[in-house]
């Protein structure tokens, strides 16, 4: 029950983050300048978002009738002035070294034209990266008035690589633009360990992944027969042994193959686009749900979790990408990250095979396997036709809304398991022939 | 509600001639005092008895604004006396804001939560601890929140618009605050899309109990309107830190037109624009002003004092400075304005007053600013883009007290 405690919680918190990710920035009557931090091992990098109605006023400079056209014709002036107005110093009184990138980029952000600006700034040998006073008045020196906000949005060490910035100082400015920042120490273990949280949440929310293991997983306690009629089918139980190195397989190959390309991809050596990455997820669920309806790669699923696999990991890499960490902490993410999905993975392996095998001893099974792979295939469809066409439908939602009560799914399961254990015991006890769903004549492939 | 608050034009009439103190608006360039016929057409100047003839025997504050805080309280539910009630801290006193309630919130109780009865009485409450000018400026404000709110494209909540025919007091809250931003589907919001406005979302809180003794403090918030009301004891009752704003400058609801802040404006740019050349260069501040600088939050943060001194100029232009300085302090009923200004106005005091100037001095320009720095009192006046009527130029001012900021109970 803990695991499904987990998970439930698991799924509370993705919610959470994606109802803040999805509220609107609200149209701030006053612009205010957002600095953005990103810590890393040796320094940190600043992003800095400069509303142009302000920065116009500060500057003494038109922007906003050519935001780009102004933003090229300062080009150097621009790099120069920002680096004027942000400074670092250490504990010890020692400055940082402060460099702003000469790729300036204009934005929009609450329907205002924004600069956006990259500044790298690294402390003096022997002095700490988490401790250090920032004077910032790029704007404020001449429009005394504005005000910044500064946030830290990327810190490794306190377990922060993605989601909301964590805001440091809601309106620095007037009288005094410093701030004085003293992060609490954190470890590389913390981060590591919220790389590795954001995995199992990724598994946890992405429907998708979860439904093409499952689906996979469907088959793994039965036997595949010829029929009379030639066709191939499931036939009954295949014992305990061969079903779960069926299951080992598979779960192996599959996390053998999304391994592979999640650390190609997030290291940059493998690209692709989202959009067909996407699509062929969703084939792999309709392949996978139609070999749960009639074997078509019996034997051989290991390789087919294997190559889809790969395909899996292509999703994966691009979250692990979205970082944007530098070597080192991308290495440790790939590991982190890789390691919550197969932590997730697991649990969710764990919580409904054992039903799943039980249900097979059953000649009942069929009542879960074919309805499960009916559901899997039309929203596998549904999703193929919703991303590669953009032709929007309800199914794929309502599969995951279901999926979103994965404690409700598991109780059916545990229900359907324990109703056909009982009734296939009375009928047994009645001395009903045996497992009257399995042919006859059994020929074993 | 306003939609009916701003209709009758008999008792718009009445309310001209009870509007007895309007005489220095008079004054003014601007005597159209549309502003007047808001708290005229107000049926609450029908006074309502029962929160009143228990106080008439009071003349003065702070006296007639403890007796009406505390008639005003007994309308209260024992819930809403909690939220109306807030201890007298440093920390609750601070806490106010120009900007529209949905982004800060407000201590208090709201005037969307409350009854007609308990409406009635907030707003003699109001009244008394304004002046009438100043309570005329108020529901001005609050007119201009309801304009805002039927114009604000992307707004929240949903809330009825102007005219519509809200029944009379209705409590229903028009907007909760909390509700999802409008429309959802893209391209729906508008300039000022996720703000909410509105007449109801204004605040009365106490901090402290009301007393004729003890300090306590009368707050009355909203967007654009931030009043501090400090009593205690004999000392003169101040009003400072006030904030107040407007968008838009002019407007029209329900067949009424408004220039709330007008006259401020006028009295200002008169006299920033009776500076000479010279005069104007000695004014000028360093700075560029996007918005006040002691806004919410900048509580103590007063500069070393810049610009021009008012005892340099010729005669004709102090009287102007003191013109834009009453501007401010006759919010306040006339007893306590006077005692103010006296302070303010006094030759040791303008001999230390500067007058500031920045971004022009074209009040149809974006940053156009204009102060009044003295040994105490302290006056911005500033241009800004709109928020909703982005074509426009809205204001925003603020009046301090270098030293009797919340009655000067507390040191920042």
């Amino acid at each position: 029950m803990r695991t499904l405690r987990l998970i439930l919680a698991m799924l509370v918190r993705v919610a959470a983050a994606l109802a803040l990710a999805a509220a609107p920035a609200r149209a701030h009557p006053m612009p205010r300048t957002h600095v953005l931090l990103d810590l890393d091992a040796s320094g940190i990098t600043a992003e800095l978002q400069l509303p142009m109605n302000e920065l116009e006023m500060g500057y003494q400079r038109p922007f906003l009738d050519d935001p780009r056209g102004r933003v090229a014709q300062y080009h150097d002036s621009l790099v120069a002035y920002i680096a004027h107005h942000v400074g670092v110093v250490a504990p010890d009184g020692r400055a940082w070294w402060v460099d702003v990138s000469p790729d300036l980029a204009v934005t929009t952000q609450d329907r205002v034209p924004t600069l956006v600006a990259h500044v790298r700034m690294l402390p003096p040998e022997g002095a700490p990266v988490r401790r250090f006073t920032l004077s910032y008045d790029v704007i404020q020196e001449h429009l005394i008035t504005h005000r910044t906000m500064i946030a830290v949005r990327r810190d490794w060490n306190a377990g922060s690589v993605e989601g909301p910035p964590t805001v440091l100082a809601e309106e620095v400015g007037y009288p005094d633009p410093t701030v004085q920042v003293d992060l609490p120490p954190g470890s590389a273990w913390r981060g590591f360990a919220s790389v590795v949280r954001l995995g199992m949440r990724h598994i946890a929310e992405g429907t998708d992944h979860l439904l093409f293991l499952l689906v996979l997983l469907l088959p793994a306690a039965l036997v595949p027969v010829i029929g009379r009629t030639g066709a191939r089918r499931w036939g009954g139980f295949d014992g305990i042994r061969p079903s779960l190195r069926y299951l080992l397989g598979v779960v192996t190959a599959f996390t053998l193959g999304h391994s592979l390309t999640l650390a190609a991809g997030a290291v940059g050596l493998l690209r692709l686009p989202s959009r067909p990455v996407e699509v062929l997820i969703a084939l792999s669920i309709l392949v996978s749900a139609l070999h749960a309806l009639r074997p078509l790669f019996a034997g051989r699923e290991a390789l087919v979790a294997g190559g889809f696999g790969l395909v899996h990991g292509l999703a994966f890499a691009s979250v692990v990408a979205s970082f944007g960490l530098d070597a080192w902490h991308t290495t440790l993410s790939i590991l982190g990250f890789n390691v919550g999905i197969e932590l997730m993975q697991l649990t969710v392996v764990g919580v409904t095979v054992a039903w799943l095998l039980l249900l097979a001893r059953t000649p009942y099974y069929a009542v879960v396997r074919i309805p499960g792979a009916v559901v899997a295939g039309a929203a596998a469809v549904a999703w193929m036709l919703e991303r590669a066409l953009g032709w929007s439908n309800p199914i794929g939602p309502w599969v995951e809304r279901a999926a979103a009560h994965p404690g409700w799914l598991v109780g059916a399961l545990a229900a359907l398991a324990g109703g056909a254990m009982l009734l296939d015991r009375t009928a047994r006890l009645r001395g009903a022939p045996h497992n009257r769903l399995v042919s006859s004549v059994p020929t074993p492939v | 509600m306003l939609t009916s608050q701003f209709r009758s034009p008999t008792l718009s009439a009445l309310g001209v001639l009870a509007a007895g103190g309007l005489t220095f608006l008079a004054a003014c360039n601007d005597t159209k005092t549309a502003g007047s016929l808001a708290a005229a057409t107000d049926p609450s100047f029908a006074v309502d008895t029962r929160t009143t003839l228990d106080c008439t025997k009071a003349t003065q504050n702070p006296a007639k604004v403890v007796c009406l805080a505390n008639a005003f309280k007994a309308t209260l539910s024992s819930a809403q006396i909690a939220t109306l009630q807030q201890a007298y801290t440093a920390s609750n006193a601070t806490r106010w804001s120009n900007l529209p309630t949905n982004l800060v919130t407000r201590l208090g109780v709201r005037f969307a939560d409350l009854n007609a009865t308990q409406r009635a009485a907030a707003l003699n409450l109001a009244r008394a601890a304004l002046s009438t000018a100043g309570y005329t400026t108020f529901q001005s404000l609050r007119a201009a929140d309801d304009y805002l709110q039927a114009h604000n494209t992307g707004s929240t909540g949903g809330g009825t618009p102007p005219g519509a025919g809200t029944p009379p007091g209705g409590g229903t809250p028009r907007d909760s605050g909390g509700g999802p931003p409008g429309g959802g589907g893209p391209g729906t919001g508008g300039a000022g899309g996720g703000l909410a406005f509105g007449d109801t979302l204004y605040y009365v809180a106490f901090l402290g109990a009301p007393s004729t003794t003890t300090p306590w403090l009368l707050k009355i918030d909203g967007h654009h309107v931030a009043i501090n009301l400090h009593y205690h004891g004999t000392q003169t009752p101040t009003a400072t830190p006030n904030f107040l704003g407007v968008e838009p400058q002019v407007f029209t609801l329900n067949g009424v037109t408004y220039t709330p802040l007008q006259s401020r404006k006028v009295a200002m740019y008169t006299m920033i624009n009776s500076l000479d050349a010279t005069q104007l260069a000695g004014a000028t501040l360093p700075s560029s002003f996007s918005d006040v600088l002691l806004g919410p939050g900048q509580d103590g943060k007063f500069p070393v004092h810049q610009g021009l001194l008012v005892s340099s100029l010729s005669a004709a232009q102090q009287q102007l400075v003191k013109n834009a300085i009453e501007e401010w302090v006759k919010l306040q009923p006339t007893v306590e304005a006077n005692d103010l200004l006296a302070a303010y106005e006094a030759p040791s005091a303008l001999a230390q007053t500067y007058v500031g100037s920045s971004g022009g001095r074209d009040s149809t320009k974006q940053g156009s600013y204009i102060r009044i720095d003295g040994p105490r009192v302290w006056i911005e006046f500033v241009c800004q883009n709109g928020v909703v009527f982005q074509n426009q130029i809205h204001f925003h001012t603020i009046w301090r007290d270098r030293r009797q900021d919340y009655g000067g109970d507390f040191t920042f």
